[in-house]
């Protein structure tokens, strides 16, 4: 997983980095000058007399205009264009914080229908992105440091940032606005996928989750609309969904194909590969493993997980309780499931 | 007097016939004797609350570090849970708080308050009740402040306190409401001891001490006071404004009743900007104060550092949109800023290179301070270049909010403020008993401090790259963060031990009796003259902007009494009062002694802070009761007529005495005071304004507008309230004000009362009441403040009466009249603008 704005996956993190670059090499040139003349000036003993015009006009007013007037040059020529509208052909996403979560919706396409999902931004390498950004509550921050700049996600305005993954991967991006309590764990997962995965990933979030089969994923479901669960979280197609109600939680549809639960608060699933090396840049991103015991502790003790998040402890439920709804969440009967499996199997 | 051709003096240097009269000695030392037993607390000269100041600013060091161990503690590696989220969110929150207004804004007037009015030349601050009151506000509130973390109950919204997050929704708790009211009330006292700065710097500098002589370090604190008195308004309204949406649900920055969380960041910023350089300048004058002491040669570039001050003050009024510059708010305006905190790194850089310059020319010693200011320098030099980093934009976007920030924000401030503190600590400490700290165990406390400081915070430079926002209570592993965040913490330890041993030799060399400090540096400022209470036996006449190198035998002239005022003449506590610019000896006045007053005010006013806070409604009668009792006590002993005339300021100089109209101190420290209020007001209409032009109609539909007939029936009532209360005091420098004319104070009032009421009758229809939207919100809190001018006028209208009735406002006593006409103007201005201002936005 890559968090860091000095290995920058994409044209916009590209011109960032540079930006960053040559400041820190223009401003570490002008650190040892000053602190070059500083030593001199306590040390060097053979040093001459220096006219006060010097230090004054020269130190204090050429070096800075050139130094500094150079970088705002460069810097203003890195960026130009980084806050351009979107290009016509863009994937257009809404995001919305929320305490202390992402939801996401992408917007219809074609043929493909709009749907909703949380905490993960699956996007096709090589396209551009085009966000628009809200929040539902508090003010939160955009930030993924390997694809671009950051952006505050304001109550009350609609903040818009473009970017391009160039490279497969799974980007972290931290909440970097204060937003309380569980404001480090707040963060939303970037994976970029080649165009053709992404469009598979597409097709599958879209479609509805199949009905439960196993007794238990039965029971799950059953348990989840009567637990309440319904009235925070959505899971399409299931009876209990109560349509367009504004999310309390996060769209749990196709909840156990995200890598993480709680917003980055427990590992659910691997990513076959985190970092895109030729090899494996086809496994980037792809869930493995089982998503089951992560669903059961979330949902057994989510106050000890992430504690002060906006739902309560199920302690109180019966392991096989548990066990059931974490079945349903799944999504899949486990009996049949392959130790490693790629995504979701749902068919369209 | 004699004119002094030869350097254009218009006076010349008094040369009073020696030996002094017997007695005249012990009469100057008895006037500024201090207040014997328990009753010293009552004492109010600058020296005493100077080193009281001093001393709880620094306690508050030491408290807001312990918060950075504990902090530190957390995150020295990844996952930990030795401390819960909430409690880690009131750690970083209080220690960010108490750092920046209990400790260095306190800190930086605190050493001005001390070091200052001896730089000058002055026996005191013209206004020592004010300090000693705005001292005891700040220990009494800043340590209550501080307690609210044992319950608990301390802030948890993060130093800058964006709504949302502190309004009632998210932060429900009473945590927010200790910020807002207890940091609102501080910021009063700091705005007080800009008051005495301001007048202090340009009323009182010793006889010939014109402008161009002044110390840098006065400038700066000229400067200071200044961006004080402009910048710290604007937290005030926004704290009275974000109370409000607390307290009564006035929406102004909840943007699902039309109001706009960013005017948070425009109001808090625009303090928060200047705030990071009144911090910064204050320590700039000390580091220009001690370059040259201990480089034995004269600043390089003495004008233009001076002019850099005043550059880096003004420009930084434009700077505070580069703190939202992920916000969206995008633009031309943003490139603006970003070339402008770009620009202001220039001043800074030609003061870095004029004290190079000053160092490269002289012949140094090394000191302990000479250490701190190499590492001042070092340090200083690294975070303004990051400063630079991160006023472009394309940088920035990247790391703002992250510990890039976080690393960049403690260079500037610790290596441009606390190292400057540590060695101007050092460097005058022989001022505060006659005894210097050791220079051994100092060589060991600036390498821990200095050696800690660059372990904890280089390494945050690049946790903030590889990806930590900051305010997190921990982060995961396995993205890189392990290893700075451990050094970190193990420098925060290393700085801690520093700390502890400079306390130690603090304490160990500060033991014993006072002895004199017989100028250790040979310094060429005046704090080194041999001093008292009272400051020097006789106020030094300037001739230099060295005076003490110029004049080798100014210390035993001064000492044998041969410059100004070598006694007192009233038995009193008297100084001079000189021209703004040259300097020019105009007046003797008497300053007002010790009194137990100010810090029974600062108690009552601490409490009617801290009870409102926690709704206890009868505590907070009480306490505001008790301030403005002791306020009036205080004030009714002042603004008297000295014994005599004129008076004999050296042999041969004549000078009258006291200061009446606006030759008074008082005078000006008024004008400053309606200018604070001005801003204050100004921040609250600007409120308006911009929930205003957030509107799509404007005034919203069913808001209306008060008819031009009645507002024009309101601003008469104003204008004749104004018109009869200048008329009331009328010639008092002429005769006695007629005791039957306090009574024209009554209709004076009535129609401030009138205006007021007519103004809050036609503002909204009773149908959109405050809570509906921001646009009658903002204007609701207008109109409070005015209720709030309402009740002062109350309050000045009783004791103006009062002074008039008990035969008080007479000729050479009439500073009350002058300031209660000043502010009774204002007050009615503010009701007119009140009035017309939405009519004049639609």
């Amino acid at each position: 997983m890559s968090a860091t704005l000095l290995r920058p996956a994409g044209p916009q993190a590209e011109a960032l980095a540079g930006a960053m670059s040559t400041a820190l090499a223009v401003c570490a040139f002008a650190f040892v000058v000053a602190m070059g003349a500083l030593a001199a000036a306590l040390w060097w003993r053979g040093r001459r007399p220096v006219p006060s015009a010097l230090w004054l006009w020269g130190g204090g007013l050429v070096l800075p205009i050139l130094v500094f007037g150079g970088l705002l040059l460069h810097g203003e020529r890195q960026t130009r264009g980084l806050l351009d509208p979107a290009p016509p052909g863009a994937l257009r996403i809404a995001v919305t914080g929320h305490l202390w979560w992402w939801s996401l919706r992408y917007d219809a396409e074609g043929d493909a229908p709009a749907f909703a999902t949380a905490n993960e931004l699956r996007v096709p390498v090589g396209r551009p992105v085009a966000l628009t950004l809200a929040s539902e509550d508090v003010i939160h921050s955009y930030w993924v440091p390997a694809l671009g700049g950051k952006m505050d996600l304001v109550p009350g305005r609609l903040n818009r940032l473009t970017f391009t993954a160039a490279r497969p991967g799974v980007y972290r991006g931290p909440c970097s606005e204060y937003c309380g309590t569980q404001h480090a764990t707040m963060v939303l997962q970037v994976v970029a996928m080649p165009p053709e995965d992404f469009a598979r990933w597409r097709r599958e979030q879209a479609a509805d989750p199949p009905a439960p089969v196993s007794p238990r994923a039965m029971r799950g479901a059953a348990l989840f609309a009567e637990h309440g669960c319904v009235s925070c979280h959505t899971v399409r197609g299931s009876s209990a969904a109560i349509g367009s109600a504004p999310a309390l939680g996060p769209d749990l549809t196709h909840v156990a194909s995200r890598l993480w639960l709680g917003a980055g608060a427990l590992r659910q699933r691997g990513a076959g590969s985190d970092v895109a090396d030729d090899a494996a840049s086809a496994a980037v991103g792809q869930p493995t493993g089982d998503a089951r015991p992560a669903l059961r502790a979330w949902i057994r003790d989510v106050q000890q997980v992430k504690p002060g998040a906006r739902m309560p402890s199920y302690r109180h439920l019966s392991a096989e309780d548990i066990e059931a709804l974490a079945e349903y969440l799944a999504e899949a009967p486990a009996e049949r499931a392959p130790a490693k499996r790629p995504l979701v199997a749902a068919t369209p | 007097m004699i004119e002094n051709e030869m350097n254009g003096d218009a006076i010349s240097r008094p040369a009073n016939r020696l030996p002094r009269p017997p007695g005249e000695l012990e009469r100057l030392e008895a006037a500024w004797a201090p207040p014997r037993g328990w009753r010293r607390v009552g004492s109010v000269n600058n020296v005493f609350i100077g080193k009281l100041y001093i001393a709880t600013a620094f306690v508050f060091l030491l408290l807001g570090g312990v918060l950075a161990l504990l902090i530190r503690a957390q995150l020295a590696a990844p996952g930990q849970t030795l401390i819960d989220a909430p409690l880690f969110q009131q750690l970083f929150t209080m220690h960010g708080t108490v750092m920046m207004f209990l400790f260095a804004v306190p800190m930086v007037e605190a050493i001005a308050v001390f070091l200052l009015p001896n730089m000058l030349g002055a026996r005191d601050l013209p206004f020592p009740r004010l300090s000693a009151y705005s001292y005891w506000m700040y220990a009494i509130g800043g340590l209550a402040f501080y307690a609210t973390l044992f319950w608990r109950l301390a802030p948890d919204a993060g130093w800058f306190m964006y709504p949302p997050l502190s309004g009632a929704t998210y932060s429900p708790g009473l945590n927010a409401d200790f910020w807002l009211l207890g940091i609102g009330f501080i910021e009063i006292s700091a705005i007080a001891g800009a008051i005495e700065l301001i007048t202090g710097v340009l009323m009182t500098r010793a006889p010939g001490m014109r402008l161009s002589r002044m110390p840098v370090y006065a400038w700066a604190m000229l400067v200071v006071g200044l961006m004080i008195i402009l910048a710290f308004p604007a937290v005030i309204a926004g704290t009275a404004l974000l109370e409000m949406e607390r307290a009564f649900d006035w929406p102004v920055f909840d943007a699902t009743r039309g109001g706009d969380p960013l005017l948070w960041q425009h109001l808090f910023w625009f303090f928060g900007h200047p705030e990071v350089y009144i911090i910064f300048l204050p320590a700039a004058g000390l580091v220009s104060t001690m370059v040259p002491a201990l480089a034995r040669t004269t600043l390089v570039g003495r004008h233009a550092v001076t002019a850099a001050l005043i550059g880096i003050g003004a420009v930084s009024f434009l700077l505070w949109l580069h703190h939202m510059f992920t916000a969206g708010l995008g633009g031309m305006g943003m490139s603006l800023v970003s070339i402008f905190s770009v620009a202001i790194a220039i001043p800074g850089a030609l003061q870095v290179f004029a004290w190079i310059g000053t160092l490269w020319r002289g012949r140094l010693q090394w000191t302990t301070a000479t250490w701190f200011l190499v590492g001042f320098l070092v340090t200083f030099v690294l975070g303004g270049l990051t400063g630079v980093m991160l006023a472009l934009l394309p940088i920035d976007w990247q790391v703002h909010d992250t510990y890039f920030v976080v690393a960049h924000f403690h260079y500037v401030l610790i290596g441009g403020m606390v190292l400057p503190m540590f060695a101007a600590l050092y460097h005058w400490m022989p001022l505060w008993k006659g005894r210097a700290m050791s220079e051994r165990v100092g060589r060991w406390v600036f390498g821990l401090i200095f050696g800690g400081f660059h372990l904890t915070f280089f390494p945050m430079h690049i946790a903030g790259m590889l990806g930590m926002p900051r305010r997190v209570h921990t982060y995961p592993s396995g993205i890189g963060l392990e290893l700075p965040n451990a050094l970190s913490s193990v420098g925060a330890v290393i700085i801690a031990v520093g700390v502890l041993l400079f306390v130690i030799d603090l304490v160990r060399s500060q033991r014993g009796p006072e002895q004199d400090h017989e100028d250790p540096w040979r310094s060429s400022t005046l704090e080194w003259l041999p001093s008292e209470n009272y400051g020097t036996r006789s106020i030094p006449h300037v001739e230099h902007h060295e005076p003490l190198w110029h004049r080798p035998g100014l210390h035993e002239e001064v000492e044998a009494g041969v410059h100004w005022l070598p006694g007192t003449i009233t038995g009193g506590r008297e100084t001079l009062l000189t021209s703004p610019a040259r300097a020019h000896p105009l007046r003797i006045v008497v300053l007002a002694g010790d009194s137990l007053w100010p810090l029974v005010a600062a108690i009552g006013t601490a409490a009617f802070f801290l009870l409102m806070t926690v709704k206890a409604v009868a505590g907070t009668v009480v306490g505001g009761v008790v301030a403005i009792v002791a306020i009036w006590a205080w004030l009714w002993q002042t603004d008297r007529a000295p014994a005599f005339e004129d008076a004999e300021a050296a042999d041969g100089v004549i000078l009258p005495m006291g200061a009446s109209g606006w030759q008074a101190p008082s005078f000006w420290g008024v004008v400053i005071l309606i200018v604070v209020q001005a801003t204050i007001f100004a921040s609250m209409a600007f409120a308006h304004l911009h929930v205003a032009m957030r509107l799509d109609v404007c005034p919203p539909p069913g808001a209306g507008l008060a008819d031009v007939s009645t507002l024009m029936f309101g601003s008469i009532a104003y204008a004749l309230s104004a018109a009869i209360v200048m008329a009331t005091g009328r010639g008092a420098w002429r005769a006695p004000v007629a005791r039957w004319r306090a009574v024209l104070l009554v209709p004076a009032f009535g129609l401030v009362v009138g205006g007021f009421v007519m103004g809050l009758q036609t503002a909204w229809p009773a149908e959109r009441p405050p809570t509906l939207d921001a646009w009658t919100g903002t204007l609701a809190a207008m109109h409070s403040l005015q209720g709030l001018q309402v009740a002062v006028a109350a309050l000045l209208a009783l004791y103006f009466g009062a002074r008039i009735v008990s035969g008080l406002v007479r000729p050479r006593q009439h500073a009350t009249r002058e300031a209660v006409v000043l502010l009774w103007g204002w007050i009615c201005v503010q009701g007119v603008v009140t009035l017309w201002w939405p009519r004049w936005i639609a």
